[in-house]
């Protein structure tokens, strides 16, 4: 039985390694989650984040973040939110109003 | 089609825009530039290059649209001489710097460090609240970023460049700027992640 285990949890372990080597690290993978968001990733990259991805709860939250800004941001940036200091100071205003006047 | 062709938009007094158009104008480049003085002196360049130019004005798009179009150019513009004329910003110094939220030996190189790893977001998008304060602690992250940082991130982000035409807006290898892009986001997370959703990694370590 222990003998079993043994073999097991040494196959488990050389799978790990296999696959350690095959996969991108969490480095990797942030690094290329931010390049994807610009530019298109080759095949290996791809398939390489998304077994990563599979696996790595920190890299899913990474990830989720990007695109949650990227949305956000997005959204929101051409509909800039209007607060009491979010305007033309008067000084500004007349001056635009008065050099329109003279270059109309 | 042809419906379409016949709705043409009226183009307004030009003593009117002010009133019309100045505060959102206003907003928006604010958003990006983060300064009163050099948004304002934006806004009075749009006018005066919309009076200009006003008889170009196809009206195909709204008056608003085609404002917002020559402050889009105006703004990257002005980023274009601002990273040029700032030289004191070194951006190789950024470039080869190594990041510093991953082990580098042991058992699992290249996993996140104990206080480095991603949390869970728990954000409401549609929580006016939460946004407005996400609006607040962005431009307050943004301005503790490495220049060159920030503004690649508002140029690509808020204004959507492409980097092919972002990277000669900087001046930058498309190369560099991947690396820039990536430094920008990651460093601005974990500034989110800290001030707005108030998750301090380091104190739970």
């Amino acid at each position: 039985m222990k003998k079993r285990i043994g073999s097991f949890s040494k196959l488990s372990l050389s799978m790990m390694n296999i696959m350690g080597k095959l996969l991108p690290s969490c480095d990797e993978v942030s690094r290329l989650t931010s390049k994807a968001m610009d530019e298109k990733l080759s095949l290996r990259e791809k398939i390489g984040v998304r077994f990563h991805l599979m696996m790595c709860k920190w890299c899913r939250n990474f990830h989720k973040q990007m695109h949650l800004l990227r949305e956000v941001i997005h959204k929101g940036s051409n509909n800039p939110p209007e607060s009491k200091k979010s305007s033309l100071s008067p000084e500004a205003h007349q001056r635009m109003e008065e050099e329109i006047k003279n270059n109309h | 089609m042809k419906e379409q062709e016949s709705i043409k938009h009226k183009f307004s007094d030009p003593e009117k825009w002010v009133e019309l158009y100045g505060d959102y104008l206003y907003r928006y480049a604010f958003m990006r530039l983060n300064d009163r003085a050099i948004a304002e002196d934006v806004v009075q360049e749009t006018f005066l290059a919309a009076l200009k130019a006003h008889q170009n004005f196809a009206g195909q798009s709204s008056e608003k649209t085609w404002f917002v179009g020559i402050l889009k150019r105006k703004i990257v513009d002005h980023f274009r001489k601002s990273s040029r004329v700032d030289t004191t910003d070194d951006i190789t110094k950024y470039i080869q710097g190594k990041d510093k939220e991953f082990l580098i030996s042991g058992i699992k190189p290249g996993n996140w460090k104990t206080g480095q790893r991603p949390a869970d977001w728990m954000v409401d998008t549609t929580d006016n609240v939460e946004m407005n304060e996400f609006w607040e602690f962005l431009k307050a992250c943004l301005a503790e970023l490495p220049r060159r940082f920030a503004v690649a991130f508002i140029l690509r982000e808020m204004e959507e460049l492409e980097t092919e035409e972002l990277s000669n807006v900087l001046e930058i290898k498309p190369t560099n700027l991947r690396v820039l892009l990536y430094r920008a986001r990651k460093q601005l997370r974990r500034c989110l992640e800290i001030n707005w959703i108030g998750i301090n990694n380091k104190t739970k370590k």
